[in-house]
């Protein structure tokens, strides 16, 4: 018989339906693969489930708040339980868009401009008095988002600056801290990154929406959305992105699989947007897409994830 | 380069798929199902109200008496008895109307299904207003037609809007196939419809020629004030649809539909290639349940409980609600409709209440069909008990405040230019 895995899923965060949806796709094909698996939805009594009933592997398919932000990656590390995807250090960067952008920035990894503002910041010190300056400097388009958030919820473009104050109000109500970036307008392209000593870079995927934003409506509904594999931009330049997707990945400490979402601006300029430790796993996800793309299957690319950790393991 | 396609499939999809979609919304309240979450979004009846007991022996009785004829399909009309049944419950309501009058439908839903369907070719002009309930905008959706919505206020449908619009459709030489309304203890709004804009609507009916649909889920459910008379009862072409999902249980699945005779030959045909018949088995229980229980002892229940949890829901709302905030006093039904002070975003504002205090409710943008009901919200009053609404409403009131003095920082330091302009 195989290891026992447990598959975490769902959760309270915002994207508890994604995560259930990438958590069953995951269940089903490591049943194929002949594992002993079992479905844990997350709530407070996950800790004495994982003490009670021991795994040698938990599946973290979780997605947004304490799945992909350190916190279950950290109780995992106290329990002494191997588990699929991105340590500690890189959840905590990687969910929070304000610390992974500094660190791309000293790390000389392009990102757009930005400047970052939070809930304490207006209520306490009046930061509604910097907007002006926000506008002079970034220029319109703004896009604000929030910085701990996925799945694109609460991200607004704000074309002119009467817009400011609902979206900074609607990406507050995701997270308290906002960021506002200057708008590429360009295409979206995303790249997922396998591995960690020799990390291996998946085909580059472009996601082309109707909507001038890749917002979650578009990311979760049918025919909203085109995908092109590869991404319809020159082969150096898609070189060029697979280069710094690696960069992204190793300089952030990752290992097993990220994926980074970059914007390529009309003059041919990528910039990295974000980095995700925990990608969707749904039937609409880019990461199983780019791997199908280069011939590996879904259930392969969970073997796959789980053997990173199953030899992790055994190292110890 | 080649187009990856995540549904091999998508290029075989008639065009009406493409309205079906699934909302970022309806997602976010997945959430909701955890039970730390109170939830004033749903538009379920307490399952604590439901007959159990009486349903199983109900149930008994019809397996013993006549089980084969339960587990064998029925009529597409329905089972007649309980069509019986239907006559003397609407018979109460003053519309008279015998047994050939109506036919049984999985629910009031699949008769909003099937109207769509013989009534809506793709660009037809329908009715709605606005707004209006996202089942049936959902249900006529689907057959692709030209919605034209005609705002609400107190007493209902606003019927110089309506005239303007059905005005502005004549000259264009639009003939609107039917107006869809829901006159008693609206969804989602909780308004009735005033008795004199009942006589104007059924008159206007005449002169522009449309049918009148007439969805009648909550009718029964009145806390106060006096009962107004169904608009079939003023007028016999009147399409009404009722269900037992309010009144009984909604896991029957069953609700009824009453049509001039033309009409509900086309609405059987549809149903026959929908479901050939509804569950023979939950009509016969029903009918049982309806004739050896005092049902309307049951209803009497539901009405007190609901009522004191519709006081509780308004007092809470008057305790903890900014200024600015306004909310409609419904006097039966199952939702209060509230609008957020100018500015506010009810659909951002739900991530923030179910992220930082646990509640959910459904955003008002959901209700139209035209981007209106962005400071609205819909609450459901029937479903939690009285301490929970308040401590829901409370906790609510508080996350309407911190964004509502976030925004006045935002707008004070940085108005907008119609403002600016204002001040000079």
């Amino acid at each position: 018989m195989r290891e026992r895995i447990a598959v975490l899923m769902g959760g309270r965060s915002l994207e508890r339906d994604v995560s259930l949806k990438s958590g069953n796709r995951v269940y089903e094909a490591l049943r194929e693969k002949g594992f002993r698996v079992t479905k844990l939805d997350v709530d407070e009594s996950l800790v004495i489930n994982l003490r009670q009933n021991p795994v040698d592997l938990v599946y973290i398919a979780l997605h947004g708040k304490y799945g992909e932000d350190g916190t279950v990656q950290e109780l995992l590390e106290i329990l002494g339980i191997p588990y699929t995807g991105p340590g500690v250090y890189s959840s905590i960067v990687g969910f929070d868009k304000a610390l992974s952008k500094e660190i791309f920035i000293r790390k000389g990894i392009p990102t757009p401009d930005y400047f970052t503002l939070s809930t304490g910041s207006f209520r306490e010190m009046g930061a509604a008095g910097v907007l002006d300056r926000v506008v002079d400097v970034l220029g319109l388009p703004i896009v604000a988002k929030p910085a701990c958030q996925g799945s694109a919820l609460g991200i607004k473009i704000v074309h002119n600056k009467d817009e400011l104050p609902s979206a900074l109000i609607g990406a507050l109500s995701y997270d308290d801290k906002v960021i506002l970036e200057k708008y590429i307008k360009g295409k979206e392209v995303s790249v997922s990154v396998l591995g960690d000593e020799k990390p291996e870079v998946l085909p580059v995927v472009e996601v082309s929406t109707k909507k001038e934003y890749f917002d979650f409506e578009s990311m979760y509904s049918m025919g909203q959305t085109e995908y092109f594999i590869p991404a319809r931009l020159p082969e150096e330049l898609l070189e060029r992105i697979q280069d710094i997707a690696i960069k992204v990945h190793t300089v952030l400490d990752c290992r097993d699989v990220s994926r980074i979402d970059i914007m390529v601006s009309e003059e041919g300029e990528p910039y990295v947007l974000e980095l995700n430790t925990s990608p969707g796993m749904t039937e609409t996800s880019l990461l199983p897409m780019a791997a199908a793309a280069k011939g590996i299957e879904f259930s392969d690319l969970v073997e796959m994830l789980v053997g990173f950790a199953l030899k992790r393991k055994r190292a110890v | 380069m080649t187009e990856f396609k995540f549904d091999r499939w998508l290029g075989l999809y008639a065009s009406r798929v493409s309205q079906m979609r699934s909302s970022a919304i309806r997602d976010i309240l997945a959430v909701t199902a955890r039970p730390d979450v109170i939830s004033f979004a749903g538009g379920l009846p307490d399952t604590r109200v439901f007959p159990a007991h009486q349903i199983v022996e109900a149930t008994q009785r019809v397996m013993l008496r006549e089980g084969p004829e339960a587990l064998q399909y029925g009529a597409s009309e329905g089972h007649e008895p309980l069509r019986r049944r239907i006559t003397e419950i609407m018979a109460e309501i003053g519309i008279e109307v015998s047994v050939d009058d109506l036919i049984i439908t999985d629910g009031a839903q699949q008769a909003l299904e099937l109207l769509g369907k013989i009534f809506i070719g793709k660009g037809d002009t329908i009715i709605v207003e606005a707004p209006s309930y996202s089942g049936a905008l959902q249900a006529f959706s689907g057959y692709e037609p030209n919605i034209v919505a005609v705002p609400l206020d107190e007493q209902g449908i606003r019927i110089d809007l309506l005239i303007e619009k059905l005005e502005e459709l004549s000259k264009a030489g639009i003939q609107p196939k039917f107006l869809y309304t829901v006159p008693n203890f609206h969804n989602p709004v909780g308004i009735t419809l005033s008795e004199d804009r009942r006589q104007q609507l059924i008159g206007l009916s005449y002169k522009y020629g449309f049918l009148i649909i007439e969805d009648d889920p909550y009718g029964r459910l009145r806390f106060d004030g006096e009962g107004k008379t169904a608009l079939r009862a003023i007028d016999e072409n009147v399409i009404y649809l009722g269900t037992f999902s309010k009144i009984f249980a909604p896991g029957m699945r069953l609700g009824w539909v009453i049509a001039p005779k033309a009409i509900l030959e086309k609405i059987i045909l549809a149903k026959q290639a929908a479901n050939l018949c509804s569950s023979s088995f939950s009509q016969r229980i029903t009918e049982e349940y309806m004739s050896i229980f005092d049902w309307r002892q049951n209803i009497e229940m539901l009405i007190d409980l609901y009522r004191e949890r519709r006081d509780t829901m308004l007092s809470a709302l008057e305790e903890f609600f900014p200024e600015g905030s306004s909310w409609t006093r419904p006097n039966g039904g199952l939702f209060i409709w509230a609008n957020l002070p100018d500015g506010l975003d009810a659909t951002v504002m739900l991530a923030e209440a179910i992220r930082e205090v646990k509640v959910a409710y459904v955003p008002g943008a959901g209700f139209y069909t035209d981007g209106g009901g962005i400071s609205s919200l819909r609450l459901n009053f029937s479903y939690c008990k009285p301490e929970v609404i308040n401590e829901g409403i409370k906790r609510l009131g508080s996350v309407i405040k911190k964004q509502l003095s976030l925004y006045k920082s935002l707008v004070v330091a940085y108005p907008s230019e119609d403002q600016q302009k204002g001040e000079k």
